[in-house]
Order: C-alpha cells, then structure tokens, then sequence
C-alpha cells in the first residue's frame, strides 16, 4: 500500500479519511469519451487521487471541441482527442497515472477496470457494455454490480455508551450509564473494551444485542467488577444493484429524494431514453 | 391564492428587474474568433424554449453573443471555486473578467485548484490563474488583483455588470455583501435597479455546497440568512475565554491562550504538521473540555481547528461552479430566470438538490434600511453589548469597535483592533451604559470586519 500524500490530499483527506482514500488509491478508472463533458470528469477524478485513469476517443479535436473542451487549443486540431488530452490531465496529479486509448471501446479493455464511465455513447453501446460489467457510471446510473460491499452504512461515528453493569446470565444483560439515549438498537453488533472482572467480554465478540441490551451466553464467564465501554462495531451490508437494461424498465428505481418535483424524475428518465432515439 | 400571487408578483419583479439589468452591446474585437466558435452558446440565444424568459427575444445576429463578449465579470477567490469558475465563465465568452484573491498557492490547493501545478507553489493565485485562462482561451482577458477585497472601494466595484464570490470566509461575503448593498441608490425610497449589482455566492464544504443568487436591496442578502450558516472558526475571544460552550472552543482556548503562556516546546509557534503540538493543544484541550462538561474533543477535531482545515474535494467545486457560472449567463443574457433563490447540494448520501426561496429579513442589519434597535436596561455593562454584538445569531460580529456622540464629541467607547486603545477602552467594558453617559434612544455606532458601512444602532433602555 503506497503511501497518501498529506500534503497534497490534506483537504479531501478530511473529508473521506485514510481507508477511503487508500481504497480509491487502488482502483483503476476508464473515462470514455474526451469532449467537454469526458474532460472534466477526468479531470476531477485525477485530482482525487484514483491510482489510474485512462481516457478513450477515438474521434479527432474538430473546431467545436475548443469552445467546451478545456484543454484542447488549436494546435490539436484534426488530431485524436484522447491522446492531446493527456499532457494536461497527467500534470494535474503525480500520484496518478494517466493514459489515453485513441482506439475504440470493446469488451476486454473495458474488463480491465474496476470502474467504467461513459459520456458519449449511444444507448445500445450503453446498454452492451453494462451488461459486461459491474460498475459503469453513466447519466448518474450507477450499477456497482450484484454484490456491492458497504463497509459503513451510514459514515456516522460508532454508538458507545458507559456500562454500569452486567448480569452474568444467558443471555447477558448490560444495563449503560445516563439515561441519554446509548443510538444502539436490535440487532446492532457491539464489543466491549475496559470492563474490569468479566474480562472476556473485552476480547470476544462482536456481539449481537437486543435493546435493553441482552447479549449471548455470558453465564461461565467471570463476575463484572466495574467499568468499561460498550461500543457498536459496524457491520458490512451488500447491496445488489441491477443492470442498465433492467432498470432502464423499471419505474420503481427511480427513488426521488427532492419532494419538491414529485413527477419529474420520471419524465427526465423518459426523456433521456427518448434522446437516444433522436 | 394570496401566497401565489404574491410569488407571482415577486418573481415578475425579478424577471422585469434582470430583463433590465442586461448589459448594453458595445464594442468587442471577434477578430481571434473562428467560424462556429459560440455556436454551443447560440443554441441558448438565438431560439425560444418552453424555460426561457417570458420577455427573451431569440435573435440570429449574434447581438446576445455580444452581450456576453462585452460584460464585465468580477470573480472574487481564485481557489477551488475561482479556478472552476474562471474555466467556466471564459468557456461561456465571456471575456472581461477580473479576479481578486489575497492568498498565494499552497501545495493543499494542488489537488482540486487545477490551473495550479507545483512549480506555481508561492506565486498569487489571482495571478497565475489569470495566465492560465488567458494562455487557454482565445481572446479572453483576464486581469488579476493580487489583493484583499477590503483595498477596493466603491468605483472599484462598481464598474462590474455582475460579481460572482468563491470565498471560503463569511466575514468576506459578509463584506462584499455589504458593499454591494451600499453601491444601491433610493429615490423617494424606491430603489433605483440601475444601482443594483447582481452577486452570486457559491460555497462549498466536503460533499456539500450552496449557490446562491443575490439581487442587493431586492432578495434576501447573505446577512438575511446568516442563521444558515455553520458556526465559524472565530470565535469570539470573550466566549473562549469565559463561557465555552463548543469542542471547538476549547481548541482554540489551548490554541490561543495556552500555547503562548506554558511555552510547552520553547520559543517555537505552533506547527500544525507537527503532532506533538497538535497532541500537547488535544490534550489541553480535554481538561478544559472536562471542566466544562464539553463532549467532542477529538485528535481529528484538534487538527482540523488548528490547521483551519475546511474540507474540501474536487468535485463538490466543479458542481457548484458550473451552477454559479450558469447563473451568471443567465443574468447577463436576461434569456432565463436566475434562480430563485438559493440552491442546496449536498451528494454524501446519492445525490441530492433543493431550491427554496431565502426571504428578506425585515430588519435586516445590512440591507433593511430599518434602524436597528439596541434593548438593555441602564444598568447592563457594555460588556453586555459587546457580546450580544457578536453573538447574537442575526449579527454575529466579530471584533465590534463601538463610537457614540457625548456632549457633541465623538467617543469610542470599545475598539479591539487597535492595541493602544483597547487597553485605554477596556476599563468602559465593567461599566454600566448609564455610568459612561449614555441615555435612553442614544445612537451607537458600530464598525466591524463584516461590512464596509458603520452599522448604526438606536439604544433602547428597558427597566
Ligand atoms: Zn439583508
């Protein structure tokens, strides 16, 4: 695992914290389609420090490219938009490496990442290359795939909460602290640390609680003295995802979280599709 | 009905008001432009669509184009906002832009700040953001200040059509709001819309963002809404010392008062990067969180207070760029109605957008003209005042120097800023108002590091 540069990163760093930033260290990015659009998208995830990037054209800079495609001047006219792009993508970020593929989009060069983005294909190329694979982002579709690995559900710091004391039976109950409310709730997974006398609880589990927080079998272990802090231990979730051709049919997907504009994400999806048939 | 129509009425308004705003076609060279160049912006210009302003007149000669050529823009910060929208903007044609930013570049703007590459680490960014477009954009003219916004004055700023802030400072936005609000004239109390510059605020922090367009003395002012914003990071000096009630607050007491006193590693400042410093100011800052009853100090929450680190990425920037950027063309175009009024982006959980109106604030402190009322009873201190100055969740000033006329001579009762006098002034802050003179409906005049305009306040005793 290659170092993150702090100096660098230091703001985002804030933001996703060093296992994001690793795991995004890691993973290799096509960019395909280099007009304005392709362009800036590239351009920011350069900067955000992915360990790759390519970006794919296989059309050459014509004269309308200048007016919204910001790194492409005069000099490249006729030439492939791709690969005169790449000087000023690549000086962005040291940390990135970055390459230009002026040939066309197939299968197995896009096998070759773990995510795609496409921003000027048609839908049909659309539709074939999401059903090759697990994670193309398009129009703000995004398929992660069928089993997609949510480490951390909802960013939040773990819930903790003081432990006043702990009845040795079957199943264990832990009464906290305060009367303020400890965030845990059924089914929630929790470990211990600092508990004095019931010193196993300290380093088994995770343990699964039902609030007013009975734990597993705890009835052989030694007597609770005092202390300790009882803190919830996150659980990974996998979310499927289904693929652009089904969702492109599938009204229910489309989950809107402005309230105010209760109809439009329908119409917008209609109309993208209709686009296409343009 | 009644609320429709007054929106209605409002938003007509605001498209009468824009419609007029759109800038006079003057001279513009097109020499370095080549067949089809605006032909993306044409699109918008030159055909009538079901969203385009009710009075847009479509027109083919390429006159709206010229319009853009020929309007001055005025980017305040050329950080992550300014970089984007100066791409932007210069992309969209138009072409008379100037950018103001005090800062140079430090390797951290490197990863989002894309006219900036190493070798520009310790030059102004004003400047070398500037060379960058210029050298990119044909025909375009960017003119860079590297300087505060507080060295311009009003002719300054009054030769702009329309300003856009990429400021991570609410003092600056605060100021800038307040400049443009005082460049606006009254006739009879009707508001001249020649007067009125349009601004348009973007913002972002991490994930989140807002932009917002403001039409000074018509819509709400950055002022009207200070409610909305996060606490800032300078907090005042009374609060820390006396009455913390934030993590935050004992961070900076460790920082601020601390530090300086125990000399824990000599006669050094202290470094931010370095985490034994950063470990001495958390554990500090612990005890006094423990004293206080204060939850949330963490190592994290030391640094980022110390380090005045406001997170930041990329891509949140580019988003609320091309939203500001794309209000400015709508207003300097008049083609569309800007957006009304204010804009929330936020994509840490999928993706989300809101637009709600801001309202006016009645009593608005910078653009209200209502006079503001001060109510304390004769025996309260003027630390009293001075802290409601700066606490007060509408006012939030932040080193308030406060003057009144006693017996026909102007005295200052309180100013910070200025050593020699604070310490000749500090003795008034024990007193009572009426024991320094002052009587009911007396007018106190306040200037902060906020607004550019001394704030006048009418002293109201209670009993
Ligand atoms: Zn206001």
């Amino acid at each position: 695992m290659t170092e993150i540069d702090e100096g660098f990163y230091s703001r985002q760093l804030y933001v996703l914290g060093h296992e994001a930033m690793h795991r995004m260290g890691a993973a290799d990015v096509l960019i395909a389609g280099m007009r304005g659009l392709g362009v800036e998208i590239a351009k920011n995830v350069i900067l955000s420090g992915v360990k790759s990037v390519t970006v794919q054209d296989e059309g050459h800079t014509g004269w309308t490219d200048l007016s919204t495609q910001f790194f492409l001047n005069e000099s490249h006219l006729g030439q492939n938009r791709a690969t005169c792009s790449l000087p000023q993508l690549s000086s962005l970020n040291s940390h990135v490496h970055v390459s230009a593929h002026p040939g066309p989009l197939d299968k197995d060069l896009l096998l070759k990442f773990q995510v795609v983005v496409l921003t000027d294909s048609s839908l049909d190329d659309q539709k074939r290359f999401a059903d090759t694979k697990d994670s193309v982002g398009n129009q703000l579709f995004c398929d992660f795939g069928k089993d997609f690995m949510v480490l951390d559900q909802d960013g939040e710091m773990p819930a903790s909460a003081m432990i006043q004391t702990i009845f040795k039976d079957n199943p264990g109950v832990v009464i906290c602290t305060d009367d303020q409310k400890h965030g845990f709730s059924d089914g929630s997974k929790v470990s211990f640390s600092g508990v004095q006398g019931m010193t196993e609880l300290n380093t088994r589990g995770p343990w699964e609680i039902k609030v007013r927080s009975y734990i597993g079998d705890i009835s052989g272990f030694s007597e609770y003295e005092r202390g300790g802090v009882v803190t919830e231990v996150k659980q990974p979730c996998t979310i499927s995802f289904k693929p652009l051709s089904e969702a492109l049919l599938d009204q229910e997907l489309l989950i809107f979280n402005d309230f105010g504009k209760m109809e439009r994400h329908k119409t917008l999806h209609l109309t993208f599709q209709a686009l296409h048939t343009l | 009905v009644l609320l429709i129509s007054y929106r209605e009425k409002k938003r007509r308004r605001i498209e009468d008001l824009t419609e007029k705003m759109a800038v006079d076609g003057g001279h513009c060279d097109i020499s370095c432009d080549w067949d089809g160049r605006w032909n993306h912006v044409r699109k918008f210009l030159e055909r009538p669509g079901p969203f385009t302003h009710p009075d847009f007149e479509p027109s083919t000669e390429c006159r709206l184009v010229k319009y853009l050529l020929t309007c001055k823009i005025l980017v305040i910060g050329a950080g992550g906002l300014g970089c984007e929208l100066l791409k932007n903007l210069a992309l969209s044609g138009f072409r008379l832009i100037h950018v103001v930013d005090m800062d140079t570049i430090d390797v951290s703007n490197l990863n989002r700040q894309f006219l900036f590459r190493p070798k520009d680490v310790g030059r102004p960014k004003a400047e070398v953001a500037a060379d960058f477009i210029n050298g990119r954009i044909p025909g375009c003219k960017v003119v860079p200040h590297f300087k505060k916004i507080q060295d311009f004055d009003e002719s300054f700023y009054r030769q702009f059509h329309i300003i856009v802030c990429g400021l991570d400072s609410v003092i600056a936005r605060r100021w800038m709001n307040g400049m443009l609000i005082s460049l606006l004239s009254y006739e009879d109390g009707i508001l001249d819309p020649s007067s009125i510059i349009p601004l348009i605020d973007g913002g972002t922090e991490g994930f989140k963002g807002n932009a917002r367009v403001i039409l000074p003395g018509m819509t709400a002012c950055i002022d009207c809404t200070l409610e909305l914003y996060p606490p800032q990071i300078n907090f005042p000096m009374c609060t820390i010392a006396s009455m913390p009630r934030l993590p935050e607050h004992c961070i900076e007491y460790a920082r601020i008062l601390q530090w300086p006193k125990e000399k824990p590693f000599g006669e050094i400042s202290l470094d931010g990067d370095n985490p034994e410093h950063i470990q001495w100011v958390f554990d500090k800052a612990q005890e006094r969180a423990a004293e206080f009853n204060i939850t949330g100090v963490t190592y994290r929450l030391t640094q980022g207070v110390v380090k005045r680190i406001i997170p930041a990425v990329a891509s949140t920037n580019a988003v609320i760029a091309a939203a500001c950027a794309t209000e400015v063309f709508k207003i300097a175009t008049s083609a569309y109605i800007p957006l009304n009024n204010y804009l929330v982006f936020n994509d840490v959980d999928g993706l989300y957008t809101y637009t709600f109106e801001a309202e006016r604030k009645e009593n608005c402190s910078a653009c209200s003209q209502v006079p503001q009322d001060l109510q304390f009873p004769p025996s309260a201190k003027l630390q009293e005042v001075l802290e409601y100055l700066t606490e007060n969740a509408s006012l939030q000033m932040k080193s308030p120097a406060i003057t009144t006329t006693l017996e026909g001579k102007n005295k200052t009762l309180y100013l910070q800023s200025v050593k020699s006098i604070e310490e000749r002034t500090r003795p008034n802050l024990c007193k009572t108002l009426k024991e320094l003179g002052l009587s009911d409906g007396q007018e106190l005049a306040v200037a902060d590091v906020t607004t550019p305009q001394t704030v006048l306040f009418k002293l109201n005793f209670t009993t």
